[in-house]
């Protein structure tokens, strides 16, 4: 090994894409390879996480616990100082403003009880709330993209195919929205799209490293608002956040999808035909949100969006249905979907 | 002769957002603007170079330049104001990565999001020292904007490095131990502990006897806390350093006797620590985050998904092939001149000069 701060001669030019290339190969590889314990990373972040302040874990109780403790403010005024005759000046006005300091402090102290107190049965209702519906919500999650293929890979290929004929001039990136293990990913980037996935499942991302598709970490809406308005050449839309989710949040994902299409470009809805559900899945389709929607469904959705040319695809166990993005101003977009909702009610 | 008046919520040592408005003002006066600097807040040897910002009176013809990095009183200052002004946009840390750590400090981050909003809107010309932050002022409203780097005398980074320093790390190097350096405030959005975590990953798959030195003041009493804890329970407590602010002697030592200067932050304006280590020939591995990637450009190993072990290998590659060292080291040194201080003083000086002749 020499040493870096030996004359500068690199050689021969290095294809630092390559490299980044192969290292990331060799970290998938080092994770196969029992080089680490099973679990190494999960585990470091969950070592550092019982470390780090209840507040970081987003655990609302220890939110509210945090903010009781900053809350309560003692009514003790610092005297402490490095000059010689500073404590006894502080302690002079300690002792004059003291009743007003006290005064103070409580007054301060009651308004972060009351709001704690605001907070604290707020918590109580939201956790009723989510134990009500927290089964419907563990098995919509838990469900698969792509749950009606039984060989994922080829019916990523099948999406693929039909993605591209009825879309085959896209510019820009293709965002597939709850990726899975990114088989759709994979399969339009061999057709030829600059395509990207997002999944929140930490184990779905691992299983989709492992064939070489890098998936980003997070949530479909949350990364479309992120994402600026007529930055995508298509979004795909599909898996649990489509077919298991409320009306409102699909309503909500498929106006983010069209606003961060540019004009011209595509959305693609993958979905799961409601009969594949309740003969396959009955308890899924019994605790999911909603139903899943029938293609009419999107097609009607999409069209008050302002889409145009809406096809319709049917492939075992699933609808694909693909809309061209055609933007009126923002002001008619946002009244469609504002008519959408209220036509749902 | 038309004066450009610069505000600050602080000015301080060992601040490179404070030398950078130094250079501005010294560039100003040298293109024949007046200038002068008022400030929230000056520290230590620089109180002479400042006035409090109440103090400004205003006259006619006067433009006012206004560097925002949180929130301050000097913006409403600013915004208030009838002068035309030049909004110089540092980036502001989002809330939410100090929220759960120091709420106190979440708050003055989520001012000072809101307060550029108006100032944005407000502003005759939005200066940025990345394209990442010129993004952020275009989206608030800026119409006017031009990328100016953070201006930077590079020739001060050749401070003689502290011997002690040098040598405790030359001897532990020749002793086979290789030792990585990342230089910023110890906070929640630098994410040091990832590369504590990568570290251990070193020691773990590598089989290479790594440290770590990590460099920088607290920002954050909770989060450094933390760290402690974290790195205690991984056994790395003689591996990880937490060198706190360090003196420019010792910091050109850090710099000179390490093999690598890594980077998992999640969150940068700019990153100048980056123009640092690329002066002290260090190689670089770095998360592309924010404006890290940018910045970097093609003069460091990037390391997409900064996984432990994904850093782990990216430090492990530029550890043990020299060939890649020497090219990151000449990459590295060709970038540096894209941000030499004459460089960015013609770019601030095109850019005032497009809205206000001297």
């Amino acid at each position: 090994m020499t040493d870096a701060r030996e004359p500068v001669d690199p050689g021969p030019t290095i294809d630092l894409d390559a490299v980044v290339r192969e290292i990331e190969a060799e970290a998938r590889a080092l994770r196969r390879s029992g080089a680490f314990p099973a679990e190494f990373e999960r585990e470091l972040a969950a070592l550092f996480t019982r470390f780090a302040p209840p507040a970081a874990s987003g655990d609302l109780r220890a939110l509210i616990d945090a903010a009781e403790e900053h809350g309560l403010i003692e009514p003790f005024i610092p005297v402490d100082s490095q000059k010689p005759a500073g404590r006894f000046v502080k302690q002079g006005f300690a002792k004059a403003l003291g009743w007003y300091h006290t005064w103070l402090t409580q007054e301060i102290s009651q308004f972060a009880g009351s709001t704690i107190r605001a907070l604290r049965v707020t918590a109580d209702r939201l956790e009723s709330l989510e134990r009500r519906l927290g089964d419907a919500e563990e098995q919509a999650t838990t469900i698969a993209a792509l749950p009606w293929a039984s060989d994922r890979a080829a019916a990523a290929a099948s999406v693929a195919t039909v993605v591209a004929g009825r879309a085959p001039t896209l510019k820009g990136r293709v965002l597939v929205a709850r990726a899975g293990q990114g088989e759709l990913v994979a399969a339009l980037s061999a057709q030829g799209a600059d395509a990207y996935g997002i999944e929140p499942d930490a184990a779905n991302r691992d299983a989709a490293e492992a064939r070489a598709v890098d998936l980003l970490a997070d949530d479909g809406a949350a990364h479309l608002e992120a994402v600026r308005r007529d930055a995508l050449g298509a979004v795909v839309l599909q898996g649990p956040d489509l077919d298991a989710a409320a009306a409102g949040s699909r309503l909500r994902l498929a106006r983010l999808a069209y606003e961060r299409v540019g004009d011209g470009g595509a959305i693609v809805v993958v979905a799961t035909e409601p009969q594949w559900w309740r003969v396959n899945e009955p308890v899924t389709a019994d605790l999911a949100f909603a139903p899943p929607w029938t293609a009419p469904t999107w097609e009607f959705v999409l069209g008050r969006l302002g889409a145009s040319d809406v096809s319709i695809d049917a492939i075992d166990g699933a609808v694909i249905v693909c809309a061209v993005v055609r933007h009126r101003d923002d002001e008619n977009a946002r009244e469609a979907t504002g008519s959408v909702a209220s036509d749902l009610g | 002769m038309v004066a450009v008046h610069q505000f600050l919520a602080s000015l301080a040592p060992r601040d490179a957002q404070s030398q950078h408005h130094l250079h501005i003002r010294d560039a100003l006066r040298g293109a024949g603007y007046a200038s002068d600097l008022y400030v929230g807040e000056a520290k230590g040897e620089f109180r002479a170079q400042a006035q409090p910002f109440r103090a400004y009176c205003g006259a006619p013809g006067d433009w006012l330049l206004y560097g925002h990095a949180i929130g301050t009183p000097v913006a409403e200052f600013v915004v208030s104001r009838p002068e035309p002004m030049i909004l110089d946009y540092h980036n502001v840390t989002p809330a939410a990565m100090f929220e759960a750590w120091e709420p106190s400090s979440a708050i003055r981050m989520a001012a000072g999001r809101r307060q550029l909003a108006p100032l944005a809107a407000r502003c005759r010309l939005g200066l940025a020292d990345s394209a990442f932050n010129e993004t952020e002022l275009r989206g608030l409203g800026a119409r006017r904007t031009a990328v100016v780097p953070i201006m930077i005398d590079t020739k001060n980074f050749a401070t003689a490095p502290a011997a002690k320093v040098l040598d405790a790390l030359s001897d532990s190097r020749s002793r086979g131990a290789r030792h990585l350096l990342f230089v910023g405030r110890l906070a929640p959005n630098k994410r040091q502990h990832e590369l504590v975590a990568a570290l251990a990953a070193l020691r773990t798959g590598f089989d290479i006897d790594a440290r770590l030195h990590l460099v920088g003041a607290s920002a954050s009493d909770r989060y450094r806390r933390t760290l402690i804890r974290f790195i205690e329970a991984l056994g790395l407590g003689r591996a990880v350093t937490l060198v706190g602010s360090a003196a420019p002697a010792d910091l050109a030592a850090y710099y000179e006797g390490c093999d690598a200067f890594v980077s998992a932050s999640a969150h940068e304006g700019f990153l100048v620590p980056l123009l640092e280590a690329w002066h002290h020939r260090l190689p670089v591995v770095a998360s592309p985050a924010a404006a890290v990637g940018e910045t970097m450009g093609d003069a460091g190993v990037r390391v997409r998904r900064p996984t432990p072990i994904a850093v782990a290998a990216a430090a492990a590659r530029v550890l043990g092939d020299d060939a890649l060292r020497a090219e990151l080291v000449a990459r590295g040194l060709g970038r540096l001149d894209d941000f030499a201080l004459d460089r960015s003083r013609e770019r601030l000086l095109d850019a005032v000069a497009s809205v206000v002749a001297p």
